[in-house]
């Protein structure tokens, strides 16, 4: 084979190499950490409260922990209280959907609700499981199921498929606030009453640590037919994760 | 191969046809209409109050701003002055066609519509390139954030975004990785044509085609594509306006590569040399042929999918909608009658460089020519039969799954035959080891491995478990990217001469092969071990369990990207700066290596005439 040399200096080639390298090895590193910048969750993760007192099931002591959530509407009312880190008008759950668990501890959730809502698909996530003695409390009464066509959201807490983690599974379906109270419908920071939304109280007790995700199975999202899209398709406004710490 | 018969040679003036409108179009006057249309039509279907109850207003605007910019582009780089002066009967004078087909304007002709087949050729080579850069460079952000369980280095939205902008990407990228820089500018010459049998439609199928790359793009600015490539319904039905920019791009696509299929097909079957019968065919031009015409029936099934996933996100017509009479398997059916034939078209071309390769590197005739044509049609009749073998677990008649298990396991035996010319072709030979014949040593291992580990997928009690799993990923990577990529890239090594007019640069190749090659096992073996164990694919988050298996691809992925950060550099820096390259610097026989660089407008100076097969090597002629 022949050919004819180059001017162009080995030495010359291999530095315009190496720069090029570089500078390739930059331009997908600035353009990664850009989209990991622009992609950050916006929210900072709910850590739970320890408390000092311990409580004891079958026998085992457990620590104990709390954590308050709400559902609200839209931005707008999420906004009033305080959380405004979500981009979307739509249906959310705040201040954060990424909450953090102590491992081996008995956790309550009390959770705002201030949506209506319409049918669930499945009937099932009208149950209530994985919480302790099988019930939640909704405005004072003790409740194990919420029919179907009652439901508003819900709260399911389930693991990624794995051995290496403990299995959790928590669902927590939550009452609707009526269509016959949206004229009163103001929520507020003591929402006690049907027309001022719901409390849903309940507890479960954390295994080991793992990682964790939890999401609503009401489809309330904006999509042109099932009602999955937006809410339900975009991550931080009706899903999230649960780390157990 | 001789050439005998003189027919026209001769000085021409360069034509400047001054009063022409084709001397005043270009890519930028193109861009100009195009927007114009683009906003015409966003503003022309804003939603009113009549048809605001039956219309979804942001989409139907949305989709006919990206199909109209597509249009108004072609309008304003004079796609259509051709077909248009001939309905008014006022056709192209010859000076005008000799300016369409670029003659006498150096670089410009890059950004015009050109009808030279060489200049399509190095147009859709520059484009494969930036698409897999933009790909790769995705791929490595996504072996980022699965570097370590948890790591979420993008966000979970961005992610599934990433996801099926790599994946989209990437697959239009390799469907015109070989059939379009060599299909255009070397197998015309290859089979002693002038050019392609419709230079104009040849313009059109690459400039339609970078009409779609802008629309592609603009999904990441109106909140990117939840879907992951495959575009399922109802995901893709219900998905956000950036969903819109992926029915866009595959309606523009589509159109894309039927005009180039029909346009190969066309010039193989007319337009071959005297004397080049059918069994003088060199097997790179049977292999891409085949792959256009495999391409031919099956991409209009996706196309008339995203029409229907339009319908639905505009018309909410509820083909896909089992609420009202439509089915999420009709989706999926016309999907996977495009998806498993365009494995084969990505393929095929592929195995066809590397047996082109073969023989002028081991100096040996194609080991058994006619059973590389079998195993080329036989893949491409068996590959239409397949599809179902991807919704085994949908539930979609499962008394059918035995059916399409036998079929797609059938394919092995034609792919057998392929693996057998390669390996006859250089057993016993003395290969001369330059970059391509490396090229064609690392398929044969990476098609094995994914050919092997695609039996398993095959196999319905084994997909049960590793459907949906990294198992998936690794293997179609392995045949895709190990295999036709490595092929393409091997044919890139091999015609980069007369391409370029200038040698690639050969220790910068072997560096960047051998980082590729390894990274390429290190990243895809690591992501078999984490499938094989359960892990799920397009999923942001694993478990804890599968964070060596991870940690390992992510690593080998890192050396994948710089291999390929080494190969951009050997190719942009040989290009302007390498050795100037002899006529026929392998010695090889086929007729693109009888022309000199550069290849004059028409190829020939003598009309060639075929008196032997291409791969005669030994017997002394």
């Amino acid at each position: 084979m022949e050919t004819t040399t180059s001017t162009t200096s080995s030495s010359k080639r291999m530095i315009s190499a190496l720069v090029f390298v570089v500078l390739g090895v930059a331009i997908v590193g600035v353009v990664g950490f850009t989209l990991h910048t622009l992609s950050a969750d916006p929210q900072k993760p709910l850590y739970a409260t320890k408390s000092a007192d311990t409580i004891e099931i079958d026998g085992k002591s457990y620590p104990k922990a709390s954590a308050v959530l709400g559902v609200y509407p839209d931005k707008a009312t999420a906004a009033e209280h305080g959380y405004t880190a979500n981009r979307h008008d739509y249906v959310q759950y705040g201040p954060s959907t990424h909450l953090v668990l102590p491992a081996h501890t008995y956790v309550t959730i009390t959770i705002h609700a201030y949506d209506s809502g319409e049918h669930l698909n499945n009937p099932y996530f009208g149950k209530v499981v994985g919480t302790i003695g099988g019930t939640i409390n909704v405005d004072g009464v003790d409740v194990n199921n919420i029919p179907s066509d009652n439901v508003e959201h819900t709260f399911t807490l389930h693991g990624i498929p794995s051995t290496s983690q403990d299995p959790l599974f928590v669902n927590v379906p939550l009452p609707q606030v009526k269509v016959d109270d949206k004229d009163n419908f103001l929520p507020t920071n003591d929402p006690g009453t049907n027309n001022k939304g719901h409390t849903v109280t309940f507890s479960f007790i954390t295994g080991g640590a793992g990682d964790y995700v939890w999401n609503c199975e009401y489809p309330c999202g904006d999509g042109t037919y099932a009602k999955f899209g937006a809410a339900m398709s975009a991550y931080g406004y009706m899903s999230g994760k649960v780390t157990v710490a | 191969m001789t050439t005998l018969h003189n027919t026209s040679t001769h000085a021409r003036p360069i034509p400047n046809p001054k009063k022409s409108l084709i001397t005043k179009l270009n890519m930028g006057t193109g861009i100009i209409v195009g927007v114009i249309f683009a906003f015409a039509a966003y503003y022309a279907f804003q939603p009113n109050a009549d048809t605001a109850g039956f219309y979804n207003q942001q989409n139907k605007a949305l989709l006919a701003a990206m199909l109209f910019w597509s249009v108004g582009f072609l309008i304003g780089i004079g796609a259509f002055i051709g077909p248009f002066r001939w309905l008014i009967g006022k056709d192209l004078t010859a000076e005008e066609q000799l300016y369409l087909a670029g003659d006498g304007q150096g670089i410009k002709r890059y950004f015009k519509y050109c009808t030279d087949h060489k200049v399509v050729g190095i147009q859709y080579l520059v484009g494969v390139m930036a698409m897999l850069a933009v790909g790769g460079g995705m791929a490595m952000m996504i072996r980022t954030s699965l570097a370590v369980p948890g790591g979420h280095f993008i966000g979970a939205s961005v992610y599934n975004s990433l996801v099926g902008m790599h994946g989209i990407t990437m697959i239009v990228a390799m469907i015109i990785v070989a059939t379009g820089p060599f299909g255009n500018y070397i197998m015309p010459i290859m089979i002693g044509a002038r050019d392609m049998a419709f230079p104009r439609l040849n313009a059109l199928s690459w400039w339609v085609l970078f009409t779609a790359i802008p629309v592609l793009c603009s999904a990441w600015f109106l909140g990117g594509i939840p879907t992951g490539w495959t575009a399922y319904a109802p995901l893709s039905v219900q998905a956000g306006p950036g969903m819109n920019a992926f029915v866009a791009t595959i309606l523009i696509f589509a159109v894309s590569t039927a005009v180039a299929g029909m346009n190969i097909t066309s010039t193989v079957v007319a337009m071959r040399a005297k004397g080049m019968k059918w069994n003088r065919v060199p097997i790179f031009v049977v292999g891409a042929t085949m792959s256009v015409a495999l391409a031919i029936p099956a991409f209009p099934t996706f196309m008339l999918a995203m029409v229907q996933t339009a319908t639905d996100r505009v018309f909410n017509t509820g083909f896909y909608d089992a609420n009202v009479g439509g089915s999420g398997w009709l989706y999926a059916h016309l999907f996977w009658i495009m998806g498993h034939p365009e494995v084969y078209v990505i393929l095929l071309p592929g195995i066809a460089i590397l047996m082109e390769i073969a023989p002028v590197f081991v100096r040996k005739p194609l080991f058994s020519y006619n059973a590389a044509i079998m195993g080329f049609a036989g893949i491409a009749g068996l590959s239409v039969l397949v599809w179902a073998h991807h919704m085994y677990i949908s539930g979609w008649t499962p008394t059918l799954n035995g059916p399409f298990m036998v079929t797609t396991e059938m394919i092995s035996v034609p792919t057998g035959l392929l693996f057998l010319v390669m390996l006859g072709t250089i057993w016993r030979g003395k290969p001369w080891m330059k970059l391509p014949m490396l090229g064609l040593f690392a398929v044969i291992w990476n098609l094995l491995i994914g050919g092997i580990t695609g039996i398993y997928l095959s196999d319905v009690p084994a997909d049960n478990y590793l459907h949906g799993s990294m198992f998936v990923t690794a293997h179609f990577h392995y045949t895709l990217m190990g295999a036709a990529l490595t092929g393409a890239v091997a044919g890139l090594a091999y015609w980069f001469p007369k391409m370029t007019g200038r040698m690639l640069n050969e220790p910068a190749g072997y560096t960047a092969f051998w980082f590729t090659q390894i990274g390429f096992q290190v990243l895809f073996l690591g992501m078999f071990i984490a499938g094989a164990e359960g892990q799920p694919r397009r999923v942001v988050s694993f478990a804890a369990m599968y964070k060596y298996s991870n940690m390992i691809s992510t690593g080998g992925a890192y050396l994948v990207g710089i291999g390929f950060i080494i190969l951009l550099w050997a190719v942009i820096h040989s290009w302007r700066k390498g050795d100037i390259a002899p006529q026929n610097p392998w010695g090889a026989k086929t007729l693109e290596w009888t022309v000199p660089y550069p290849v004059p407008l028409e190829n020939f100076d003598e009309a060639p005439i075929i008196t032997s097969d291409p791969y005669g090597y030994g017997k002394g002629n």
